[in-house]
């Protein structure tokens, strides 16, 4: 069961977040203009490392707030955890 | 808005489970007003509600401001005419209630700045659990750190107790008023009285 | 002690209260507990605790439990239980004890309350920690317990000190990451046999720690010699320990060791009465303070040989060891009735391997340990290779073997895996420990290898010329040992096991006799059968009512959001696919939403309240995900947007009251609303009071039918229901429940997010295409419409289909194949599925939905549905049913 730290209300249970996949995957703004294979990238292409990963969580039992946080898919370790929108920390590796 | 109690049925139909001098003790409270509020803290709409309540709006998640209000038992869990318990929710987010006509002190703000203010008395009851072992029936299905220098006196917190989300109050000693979503709150009663089998 | 009586295979004994079944049965001269499971081979009590691969019972008094050692039994009076080969034996009865949970958060948790357990604990408690204490034996003390030694005062006083606790009888059963940790807490077994109803049986802890020490300890393994496995032959310090508190049906022992230890036992076992007629060391020569010990007991050392067979008495226990040379020559016999096994200490590496830390082989020890130290983990004692000074071992497992020998010389007791069969895994090319084991299915009984785990490593190396850490590592599972399900489930099964929600209006449902339906966490009543009727015959009549009279249903369960802000048109737009920000203040729209991917997502009603206050409802099932996902975008893509989103699901119970005569209805129960079509228009609202509390009216249907909508706070939904009953009854109103909901729906072509959807189907594959806005620059899912794969042709779509025989009703999920003259035996490929089935009261027939295939461009054409026992044949149409025109809204 992992402790995820939500950066409202700190380390808590997971069945209280839901996952939301890789961070800093921005919603493109000119979507009508990307061909068929950059739209598909946005879409359905997510860079899956093995090792250090920055990405999305939302506290939805708790703050109801969406974060980042850094996590190494290898052992479950978590980085630090940053809200939308801030300097993204580096990775901890 | 007034409770209309000829009408009105509370989740829980007002169950109480022990009594007052028992290990544990644990009660609906049922038709407490309640709202929502959303407002950006440090804006001008936040410094509107806060002169509208007349308090402080705090600004860390868990923390709890209170305006006449204390937990003293059953039928009474906020004292004073003027009473408001305001919950943190969330970074914008607070759960508000009490004695207070707080939607007339906020409508006022509502129509001068960008805040959300929403009725929500029947979208959660109350439940008050105290005595010795309160802590002790929390903790078989509370799976957040209640121990004292982690969610002392007026801290609170919203999770999952016993599958059933919920906003847990730590609002005096051994007692602890928890705020269940009403389509929960049977499944969370027979939950409680369950875990208190133990103390009881 | 106080002395109890107990019964072991329907033979009455006495032992003293709170001794393992083991030890008491041994104090009663039983050596033969049970045969093997597979070789039938006599068997007798191996080891201490929880390291025991022989000695299983089924347990018949109190809660009952198949497959448990009986060296972890404390017995009580009563207690009953018969030898188990191996096989675990359910009981019939119920088991009604206890089980429950509890969750703690500490500053540190030591596992093991050994000397080096209790030491860790002094540590942090005198740094001012919370600390939590757990052990699995009933008493703190671990090795100086079975030495009958005192625990140092000042070391057990810790456990008595306010910030600690200290929990014996408490397995840690599961390590994972970042310091949680899952123990079990044996609270009343040893208490007696009765089951308690109110104390829980076993307790599982959820643990949380910041910090978690492990010391938990060492168990000692055996030696593979051939008929290693004969009742008598025990691993040494078991043996001494139990012959020393007083469990002593032997009279002459041989010592086996690759250590000190076996003198240390050999001296105690010598003090305890029992003749010691000889050390077999396998060392040539060994030192120190034991042996010394020994030597100075007069006991006589054989230094250089090891067990190489052994022999048995008449009653299969064991007679003699032959000692030999470790190449099997020049063996002789030394007579003993207890053969004492010392074949080098095994730490328990389990809690650290969990967590994926990497035991190592420690030659001087012959022992594979974890030195680990950081913020989350250390480990203390045998574990962290601390042995005291007195204990070097040989590097030894188990002497040469003939071919006959090793036929009967055991690796793994419980498995019946020999010697013989470990060969045949190493001759097979085996190499990894992983891979004999699965080969061999040594180390996968109960005990999990505890035993036989570092024994197979050390005979891979043996055989192959290797050391055991060149072979691989010990790696292990939770739990630590097994555990019973009922203790996981804890209070979580039956009513508890997942919450059931409830609206309002549930008690009413319940009284009315509706049995329920699971939409999610909700319980919704499925019909509202009369006396004596059937479903399909209560659904017909439910269905008539509403297209004929007036229905009611409770319709709280949708989910719904309170939407606030100047900007909540502009973001409805973005998030629907249809235009809201146009929509009239009082009026009501019914909205799709699609995912990145332009797949149907969620669907619902959104209406304006005033200009910038909307309520968005969503369906039953997909409150929390669409609340969540609104967040994302204002959160995540949109924080500009000035919205903020509120769920009020539970706020607002909403009674829709539907049919023909709704209206008149409608007018009893707000006498001041104008209910005219003029005055109160399809998708309009109106705040108004309804039997004394206000209301929010909302001409909405989801029936084709005229209907209302009324939405109260839900502490009034009660009221709101008995009312409409009241003022309906001369209507004859109707109740109905989601089946009916569900026909009258499907009879007008209404989809149902997540039965006509699964995720793949576009607005345009469900024939909505006018729901898709044309004017909007972007919304979610827009540019998704235009990939080659959505666009494409040949899509499932949404259709109509009728069977040729309107008395039959499609299974849901049937697959369609095209065309009633083709071959319809497999293999044929199917052309779509049915999603929705039911039986008409409207149409007087059945009638289906279905996903095909280029569907609407289909209708008309005949299709095949092959069942197992028929095949049914029918036509592509519409999917809409009833009232293609709309004209029965408006009443």
């Amino acid at each position: 069961m992992l402790h995820i730290p939500c950066p409202y209300c700190g380390p808590r249970d997971e069945t209280e977040f839901h996952y939301g996949s890789e961070a800093h995957v921005a919603y493109p703004e000119n979507s009508a203009n990307l061909t068929d294979e950059e739209w598909a990238k946005f879409v359905f292409i997510r860079s899956n490392p093995k090792g250090w990963m920055a990405e999305r969580w939302v506290h939805s039992a708790g703050c109801r707030r969406w974060f980042n946080v850094w996590r190494n898919t290898i052992n479950h370790e978590f980085g630090p955890s940053y809200k939308p929108f801030t300097q993204q920390p580096k990775s901890p590796a | 808005m007034m409770v209309n109690l000829e009408f009105a049925k509370s989740p829980l139909s007002s169950a109480e489970h022990g009594s007052k001098d028992s290990a544990v003790w644990m009660y609906e409270v049922p038709f407490t007003p309640a709202w929502d509020l959303r407002v950006e803290p440090g804006n001008d709409a936040y410094a509107a509600v806060n002169a509208a309540l007349g308090l402080t709006l705090p600004t860390k998640v868990g923390d709890v401001a209170r305006l006449n209000g204390a937990c003293i038992g059953q039928d009474d869990f906020v004292v004073g005419q003027q009473a408001i318990i305001a919950l943190c929710l969330g970074p914008d987010w607070w759960y508000l209630t009490g004695t207070a006509d707080i939607q007339a002190l906020l409508l006022p703000v509502q129509e001068a700045h960008h805040i959300s203010f929403v009725d929500v008395s029947s979208q959660r009851t109350k439940i008050e659990v105290s005595g010795p072992n309160a802590q002790d029936v929390l903790a078989h299905y509370w799976e957040q750190d209640l121990r004292e220098e982690h969610f002392p006196i007026d801290a609170c917190s919203q999770g999952v107790l016993a599958k059933a989300p919920l906003i847990m109050w730590h609002c005096c000693e051994n007692c602890y008023l928890l705020f269940p979503r009403a389509s929960f709150a049977k499944h969370l009663w027979t939950a409680l009285t369950d875990a208190a089998v133990e103390y009881l | 002690m106080s002395t109890v009586t107990f019964t072991f295979d329907g033979k009455q004994y006495t032992g003293q209260k709170g001794e393992s079944l083991a030890s008491a049965l041994l104090r009663n001269g039983v050596l033969h507990f049970t045969d093997s499971s597979y070789k039938d081979r006599p068997r007798g009590v191996m080891g201490l605790w929880v390291e025991e691969p022989n000695a299983l019972v089924n347990i018949d008094s109190g809660a009952g439990e198949p497959m448990v050692m009986s060296t972890t039994i404390e017995i009580v009076e009563g207690v009953v239980a018969r030898s188990s080969q191996g096989v675990g034996d359910l009981p019939d009865t119920r088991d009604n004890s206890r089980y429950d949970k509890v969750n703690r958060h500490v500053d540190v948790l030591v596992v093991g309350a050994g000397t080096s357990g209790l030491e860790a604990a002094k540590k942090f408690a005198d740094q001012g920690k919370s600390v939590i204490v757990m052990d699995d034996k009933p008493t703190a003390g671990g090795h100086l317990v079975y030495l009958g030694q005192p625990v140092p005062p000042e070391l057990l006083s810790v456990l008595d000190r306010e910030n600690v606790t200290f929990l014996p009888r408490t397995t840690v059963q599961g390590l994972y990451d970042q310091g949680y940790s899952v123990a079990t807490e044996r609270r009343t077994d040893h208490l007696d046999v009765n089951v308690h109803t109110e104390m829980s049986r076993i307790r599982t802890w959820h643990i949380r720690a910041d910090h978690t020490v492990l010391a938990t300890g060492a168990f000692q393994r055996h030696l593979v010699f051939a008929n290693n496995d004969r009742p008598g032959i025990m691993l040494s310090h078991a043996a001494a320990t139990y012959v020393s508190n007083g469990a002593n049906p032997f009279r002459a022992a041989v010592v086996v060791t690759v250590d000190n230890q076996g003198y240390r036992d050999a001296v105690r076992l010598s003090q305890a009465g029992v003749t010691v007629n000889a050390i077999v060391d396998i060392r040539n020569n060994p030192s120190g303070p034991s042996v010394e010990a020994a030597k100075a007991s007069g006991i006589q050392i054989i230094t250089g040989k090891t067990a190489i067979d052994t022999c048995e008495k008449e009653d299969g226990t064991v007679k003699c060891v032959s000692v030999g040379n470790p190449d099997g020559t020049e063996a002789a016999c030394v007579d003993g009735d207890l053969i004492a096994v010392s074949g080098g200490w095994t730490p328990v590496v389990h809690l650290a391997t969990f967590i994926g830390i990497k035991p190592t082989w420690d030659a001087k020890l012959a022992a594979f340990v974890v030195k680990h130290s950081d913020s989350l983990t250390s480990t203390a004692g045998m574990l962290a290779g601390d042995f005291g000074d007195d204990d070097e071992a040989a590097i030894f497992f188990g002497p040469k073997l003939s071919t006959e020998q090793a036929l009967v010389a055991f690796v793994d007791y419980q498995r019946d895996a020999t010697y013989r069969d470990f060969k045949r895994a190493i001759d097979a090319g085996m190499r990894s420990i992983e891979h004999v084991k699965r080969y061999t299915a040594i180390g996968t009984a109960h005990d999990q290898g505890k035993t036989s785990g570092t024994v197979t490593m050390g005979l891979i190396g043996q055989a192959i010329g290797k050391a055991p850490d060149e072979i691989g590592s010990l790696t292990f599972r939770p739990p630590y040992i097994s555990v019973p399900f009922a203790a996981l489930a804890g209070r979580d099964r039956g009513l508890l096991s997942d919450p059931e929600r409830t609206t309002p209006i549930h008690s009413w449902h319940v009284a009315s006799g509706a049995p329920m339906e699971d939409v999610g966490q909700w319980k919704r009543p499925w019909y509202f059968p009369m006396p004596g009727e059937s479903m399909h015959a209560a659904v017909l009549r439910e269905c008539a009512a509403v297209r004929e009279g007036v229905g009611v249903m409770d319709a709280s369960t949708l989910g719904k959001i309170d939407i606030q802000g100047k900007d909540a048109g502009q973001f409805l737009d973005l998030i629907y696919t249809n235009m809201f920000s146009t929509l009239k203040v009082g009026m009501s729209r019914y909205g799709l939403m699609c995912g990145i991917d332009g797949m149907v997502f969620d669907d619902g009603v959104t209406t304006r309240i005033s200009e910038n206050h909307w309520l968005m409802t969503t369906t039953t099932g997909g409150a929390a995900k669409v609340l969540d996902w609104l967040e994302e975008w204002l959160q995540t893509e949109w924080p500009h947007l000035e919205v903020y989103c509120t769920s009020v699901t539970e706020q607002i119970s909403t009674v829709a009251i539907v049919g023909p005569k709704s209206r008149e209805l409608m007018r009893r129960l707000a006498p001041s609303l104008d209910v005219s079509n003029e005055a109160f228009a399809f998708m309009e609202n109106k705040h108004v009071d309804v039997a004394g509390v206000p209301a929010r009216i909302a001409r909405i249907s989801f029936s084709g039918e005229l209907a209302y909508e009324i939405n109260v706070p839900a502490i009034y939904g009660l009221h709101i229901w008995e009312s409409v009953m009241a003022k309906g009854a001369d209507l004859n109103i109707t109740p109905y429940g989601t089946e009916t909901m569900h026909v009258l729906r499907a009879e007008k072509g209404f989809v149902i997010v997540g039965q006509e959807t699964d995720g793949t189907q576009t607005p345009d594959d469900l024939d909505m295409n006018w729901i898709v806005s044309k004017k909007k620059d972007d919304f979610i899912g827009k540019r998704s419409f235009s990939r080659a794969d959505t666009a494409r042709d040949g899509r499932h779509q949404l259709v109509g289909i009728l069977a040729d025989d309107g008395s039959y009703v499609i299974p849901e999920g049937a697959y369609i194949v095209a065309g009633a003259d083709e071959k319809t035996a497999p293999p044929v490929k199917h052309i779509g599925y049915i999603t929705s089935s039911y039986d008409s009261a409207a149409l007087g027939r059945s009638f289906a939905l279905a996903l095909v295939a280029n569907g609407l461009a289909r209708k008309g054409e005949k299709i095949a549905i092959p069942m197992a026992d028929r095949v049914v044949t029918g036509v592509i149409t519409d999917s809409v049913f009833v009232d293609k025109e709309n004209t029965r809204r408006d009443g």
